[in-house]
C-alpha cells in the first residue's frame, strides 16, 4: 500500500448558497439532451459537472462518498407511493447518484466502490480505500443533494455540494498530494462539506478520524 | 482480461439469517427443496398484489423496525467495544439499511423511523447498538453490496492494516423495496425460476443477514480470489452481448486457479440476466454444476453474497450442495443442476452476484489446505 498519492486534477462544486446551487445545476441541465436530463437528479447534475473532462478508464478506480444520498429522489419516491414510480425507485438506489453520470457515456469500471455513513469517518474510510486499490489512477467523488423535509428534520444534507479528487501514483505534474499519516496522529474530524471547503479553498489539512486514521492534503 | 484480486483471506466465523433459519437450517432446507417465499402484499400494510417474498417475520410498519430483533441475533459474536478500532475494522454493508423507516414514517409519523431510514444515521444507530468504534466503512452498492465488503476486508487484512475483519450485512424486505421492484414490473405474482428457460421472468424478495469474520491465519476455508467489473451499460440492465458476465468471470481461470469448480450464480429468475449469467458460466467452466438459490430464498438483494457465501460453506462441510430450488423444465444451459449434488471432486465453488449499473461481483472459495 502506498504512503502518497497525488493530486492529478480536483473540481469542486460549492456555490455561495442554495439557491446558487440550484440555478447552476439548472443551467448544467438545459445543455444535455432531454433524455438526459429528465433523469438526472440535483446529485447526479453536481456530479456530472465535477466529472466534466474525466473519462475514467476501466482499470481506473472509482469511490464514491455520500453521507445521505438521493435526498430530494426519495421524497419524490415516497410521495408516488401508493403508485411507486420505477425512475425514482431507481434513482433513489445507492449509488444512482454518479450512475446518472457513468451509464449514459458507458464507462465501465472495474472498481468502483459506494460508500455512505457518517461524516468524519465516511471521509476518512473514503480516503483509506484509494490507497487499498490497486489502479493506477484513482477517483474520489463525494456529494449531497438538498432535500426538502428530509433536510428539515435533520436527515438530509442542508446543501447541495460535490467534489472530485483524481490520483495518481505518479508525482509528476501533481497539483499536491495525499499522504496517510502514522497511526495515533492527530487531525481535523472533517464531514463531506467541511472537507469540500478546504478543497475549494485548496487549504493543507489533516483529515480523518482516530480509529481508521488520518490523512494529510497537501497542494502545491 | 482483468485478474482477480488475489488477497487470500480464511474464514473464521460464519453465519447467516434467512427466512428458513440460520446457515444449517437453510442448507438443510434447501437440500429438501423446499421454498420460503409465499404470497405477500407488495405494500406491505398497504396492500397490493401478492408478490413471493420470504420473511422471517410479517413486513408490518413498526418501529423499532422488525428486523431489530433479528440482528440482535448475532449480538454473541458481534456485540463488542473491540470491533470498529484501528485493527479491527467493519465493513457494514446492505443495498437499503433501514429505509422503510421512510415508508414507516411517511405512513403513520412514528417517532424514530425517518432517523432510521437515512443510511448514515441507521448505521450509527447500529453502531451504537453494538459498541462498536468509528473504524467502520459502509458500503452500498445495491445487491453487489456485501462482496464489495468482502474484498475491502481481504485487502484490508492484505495489507497489514488489520488483524481481523467483521463484514457485517443485512437486508430485510419493506414496502419501499418491494413496490419499487414490482413498479419495475419484474416483481409479481409469478414465482421465480433461476435459469429455467421461460416466457416469463420473475423475481422473489427475500430477508437476509449475516456476517463473517476475516483473518489471515484462522479457518477452514479460503476466500481466495475476488474480482469485480462494472459495465455501466444501463441503469438496470446488462450489456445484451454478455461481455460483462464473461469479463467478470475468466477472471478466475487461468494459472492458479483450481480446474474443478461448482458455480453458484446471482440467479434471480429474471430472463435476459439469466440467460446471460449461465451461457457464461457454462463457458467459462464446462465442467461446473450451475446452481442458485434465490428461487427458494428469494433475492436478499446487498446481502446476498454473505448469505449464500455461508450456504455454501455449509454445503462444502456437509458435502452437499443445494440445486436450484424453484426451477424445472428446460434451462438455459444444460449445466444448471435442479438438484442437490455431492462436492466429491470439487477443488472449490465460484460464486457470484450482480446488481443494477450491470456491476459483476465474484469470489472463489476453497478449503483451506
Amino acid at each position: 500500500m502506498p504512503d502518497t498519492l497525488f493530486i492529478r486534477s480536483a473540481s469542486v462544486f460549492l456555490p455561495e448558497s442554495e439557491t446558487a446551487a440550484e440555478a447552476a445545476l439548472e443551467a448544467h441541465r438545459n445543455t444535455l439532451s432531454r433524455s438526459a436530463a429528465r433523469r438526472m437528479s440535483a446529485m447526479g447534475l453536481a456530479f456530472d459537472l465535477v466529472m466534466s473532462g474525466e473519462s475514467p478508464a476501466e482499470d481506473e478506480a472509482l469511490t464514491l462518498a455520500t453521507e445521505y444520498g438521493m435526498t430530494r429522489t426519495l421524497e419524490d419516491y415516497l410521495v408516488s407511493f401508493p403508485s411507486p414510480s420505477p425512475l425514482a425507485f431507481q434513482n433513489s438506489i445507492h449509488p444512482a447518484g454518479i450512475e446518472q453520470h457513468l451509464v449514459p457515456r458507458r464507462l465501465a469500471l472495474r472498481e468502483f466502490l459506494p460508500l455512505a455513513g457518517e461524516g468524519p469517518a465516511l471521509m476518512a474510510a473514503a480516503l483509506r480505500s484509494l490507497f487499498l486499490c490497486e489502479s493506477r489512477v484513482m477517483r474520489l467523488v463525494v456529494g449531497e443533494e438538498r432535500g426538502t423535509w428530509m433536510s428539515e428534520a435533520d436527515c438530509g444534507a442542508e446543501r447541495t455540494f460535490a467534489f472530485r479528487l483524481t490520483l495518481s501514483r505518479d508525482e509528476a505534474g501533481s497539483l499536491g498530494s495525499i499522504s496517510r499519516l502514522p497511526a495515533g496522529s492527530a487531525g481535523e474530524r472533517l464531514a463531506p462539506f467541511d472537507l469540500t471547503a478546504a478543497l475549494n479553498d485548496r487549504r493543507a489539512a489533516d483529515v480523518g478520524c482516530d480509529d481508521i486514521g488520518f490523512f494529510r492534503i497537501t497542494w502545491r | 482480461m482483468t485478474p482477480a484480486v488475489r488477497s487470500p483471506v480464511r474464514i473464521a466465523a460464519l453465519e447467516c439469517l434467512t427466512a428458513f433459519g440460520d446457515a444449517a437450517a437453510t442448507h438443510a432446507a434447501l437440500v429438501r427443496g423446499e421454498v420460503a417465499l409465499k404470497p405477500v402484499p407488495v405494500l406491505g400494510e398497504g396492500g397490493g398484489e401478492a408478490c413471493p417474498i420470504a420473511l422471517t417475520a410479517p413486513m408490518t410498519d413498526d418501529f423499532p423496525p422488525r428486523w431489530t430483533p433479528e440482528l440482535a441475533r448475532f449480538d454473541h459474536a458481534v456485540r463488542s467495544r473491540d470491533w470498529g478500532r484501528p485493527r479491527t475494522p467493519i465493513l457494514l454493508t446492505s443495498s437499503n439499511f433501514g429505509v422503510d423507516g421512510l415508508v414507516t414514517h411517511m405512513r403513520k409519523g412514528t417517532p424514530g423511523a425517518l432517523r432510521r431510514g437515512v443510511v448514515s444515521r441507521c448505521a450509527a444507530d447500529l453502531r451504537s447498538h453494538f459498541g462498536w468504534g468509528e473504524n467502520i466503512t459502509v458500503i452500498s452498492h445495491a445487491c453487489v453490496s456485501a462482496q464489495l465488503g468482502l474484498m475491502q476486508a481481504a485487502r484490508l487484512l492484505a495489507a497489514g492494516e488489520a488483524d481481523r475483519a467483521l463484514v457485517f450485512s443485512f437486508d430485510f424486505a419493506s414496502a419501499f423495496v418491494a413496490g419499487g421492484f414490482h413498479a419495475l414490473k419484474i416483481l409479481n405474482r409469478n414465482f421465480p425460476a433461476p435459469y429455467a428457460d421461460r416466457e416469463y421472468g420473475a423475481i422473489g424478495l427475500g430477508d437476509g443477514a449475516g456476517y463473517a469474520v476475516l483473518t489471515r491465519d484462522e479457518g477452514d476455508f479460503t476466500i481466495a480470489a475476488q474480482h469485480c467489473h462494472n459495465e455501466m451499460w444501463h441503469f438496470t440492465a446488462n450489456d445484451p452481448s454478455g461481455e460483462g458476465f464473461r469479463h467478470a468471470l475468466a477472471a478466475f481461470t487461468g494459472q492458479g486457479m483450481p480446474e474443478k469448480v461448482w458455480f453458484k450464480g446471482h440467479g434471480t429468475g429474471t430472463l435476459e440476466p439469466g440467460r446471460l449469467e449461465a451461457q457464461a458460466a457454462e463457458a467459462t467452466f464446462p465442467q461446473a454444476p450451475i446452481v442458485g438459490w434465490k428461487g427458494a430464498l428469494g433475492h436478499t438483494l446487498g446481502s446476498c453474497a454473505l448469505i449464500e457465501l455461508a450456504v455454501g460453506i455449509e454445503s462444502m462441510r456437509r458435502g452437499v450442495v443445494p440445486g436450484t430450488v424453484g426451477t424445472t423444465g428446460k434451462c438455459f444451459s444444460d449445466r444448471v443442476a435442479t438438484a442437490p449434488f455431492r462436492t466429491d471432486g470439487f477443488d472449490g465453488a465460484v460464486m457470484a452476484c450482480n446488481a443494477f449499473g450491470g456491476a459483476h461481483a465474484a469470489m472463489l472459495i476453497t478449503p483451506h489446505a
